[in-house]
């Protein structure tokens, strides 16, 4: 099928096939994918300047119909989907010149590579470590398997917050919170997002569980909740510069609608920490990509 | 939470694949591969009002994409279509 605006001859069913695959992971770790999709996309032919944007683009759609399949089994806080947009939105427009300033300093590649690799492999770590020791504290403890967490200490410090105002988050089972820690939480995923130049939903995912102390499946539904938000202005500002081919995006959606249902019905039949566990590959998945993106460009110059 | 055996999701999972893919090359064949020209015409005239379009096209087909596979979903698990009673026939189980 041949994409006049990305001019590009690319099988639809490639496309909607590399939808699907995203679809799934989106739908289950409640993350965009952009991750994947990207190299991905370059794989099959897609010009870079449109890899990003189209990427974006299907994004929107997939996260929608997670999002909603999520909505239906009851696994997205609307209420603290809305306060993290707030703090999101501020924190990425932050991020972005922090990006402008680093431009002038020459050093962006390298600076950014590296932080991403270094935040990644500790997200991944962090959540190995913790997700192996919660299913272990099932098997000793006898406890609950939703309620197992391995690292709770600072998701109860930041609940002990009396800052007003507070809010509760009936949905996620949070009676009295700092408004401000959920904004910080927003802003500070925001930061990373927008400075690193992703849509920050594996960022975002396990701060909502050891930050705000989320439950798992509440904090994948509401993160995908999220990303529609993110992923829809990023888009608009990505098709105005022209980087957006929307034909290829409505075909890659098409494989990624089906993927996110399946993904997020999935979630169904596993516990947190086993979604947890299964999660903290894909950061070290993005740290290994940004790494061979670094080394490819150092051997460029 | 009443679980269904993995054989049985597995099934109507692949059911509803298949289906799903009947679906989707029809809509392919009758609306997607006829929008290259209009799409092109906005992009090179209007980059705005692409965008605004291109983000509403993404917002419409995800709600309408959403329905068809909930209502795939709701069909194959009652049955309505019959077709665990045609697999049933074909199957040892």
């Amino acid at each position: 099928m041949y994409f006049p605006i990305a001019d590009v001859t690319i099988s639809p069913i490639l496309l909607m096939s590399v939808g699907f695959v995203v679809g799934i992971l989106g739908g289950f770790f409640g993350v965009g994918g952009g991750f994947l999709a990207g190299p991905m996309m370059f794989w099959t032919g897609v010009p870079m300047n449109f890899v990003v944007g189209t990427d974006l683009a299907h994004m929107t759609g997939k996260s929608l119909v997670a999002a909603r399949r999520h909505r239906a089994l009851g696994h997205v806080d609307l209420k603290l989907g809305l306060y993290m947009v707030l703090g999101t939105v501020i924190g990425v427009e932050i991020g972005a010149r922090i990006i402008e300033a680093l431009q002038e300093t020459g050093t962006i590649e390298l600076t950014v590579g590296i932080t991403y690799i270094v935040i990644l492999v500790f997200i991944s770590g962090f959540t190995a470590w913790e997700s192996i020791r919660a299913i272990q504290m099932v098997r000793t403890d006898q406890i609950d398997v939703e309620k197992a967490v391995g690292f709770q200490g600072l998701s109860k410090r930041i609940q002990a917050v009396k800052i007003p105002p507070m809010v509760s988050f009936p949905v996620s089972g949070i009676e009295c919170i700092s408004i401000w820690m959920v904004l910080g939480v927003g802003f500070v995923t925001g930061i990373l997002a927008g400075s690193l130049g992703v849509g920050g939903g594996f960022i975002r995912m396990p701060m909502l569980v050891y930050v705000l102390g989320i439950p798992t499946h509440i904090a994948v539904g509401t993160d995908l909740f999220e990303i529609i938000f993110s992923s829809a202005f990023g888009t608009i500002t990505h098709a105005i510069k022209g980087n957006v081919d929307i034909l290829m995006a409505l075909v890659m959606q098409t494989g990624a609608a089906i993927g996110a249902q399946i993904g997020a019905n999935a979630t169904r039949f596993f516990a947190g920490p086993r979604i947890r566990l299964a999660f903290s590959v894909l950061p070290l998945i993005g740290a290994i990509m940004v790494f061979i993106r670094l080394i490819g460009g150092a051997m460029g110059h | 939470m009443k679980r269904m055996e993995p054989g049985i999701l597995f099934r109507n999972l692949l059911i509803e694949i298949v289906i799903y893919s009947f679906l989707i090359f029809g809509y392919y064949l009758l609306v997607l591969r006829w929008l290259d020209d209009w799409l092109m015409t906005i992009f090179n005239t209007n980059l705005v009002y692409y965008a605004f379009v291109g983000l509403g096209m993404i917002f419409t087909q995800a709600v309408l994409l959403d329905f068809v596979t909930s209502y795939l979903m709701k069909f194959i698990k009652t049955d309505q279509f019959g077709i665990k009673r045609i697999l049933d026939v074909f199957s040892d189980r």
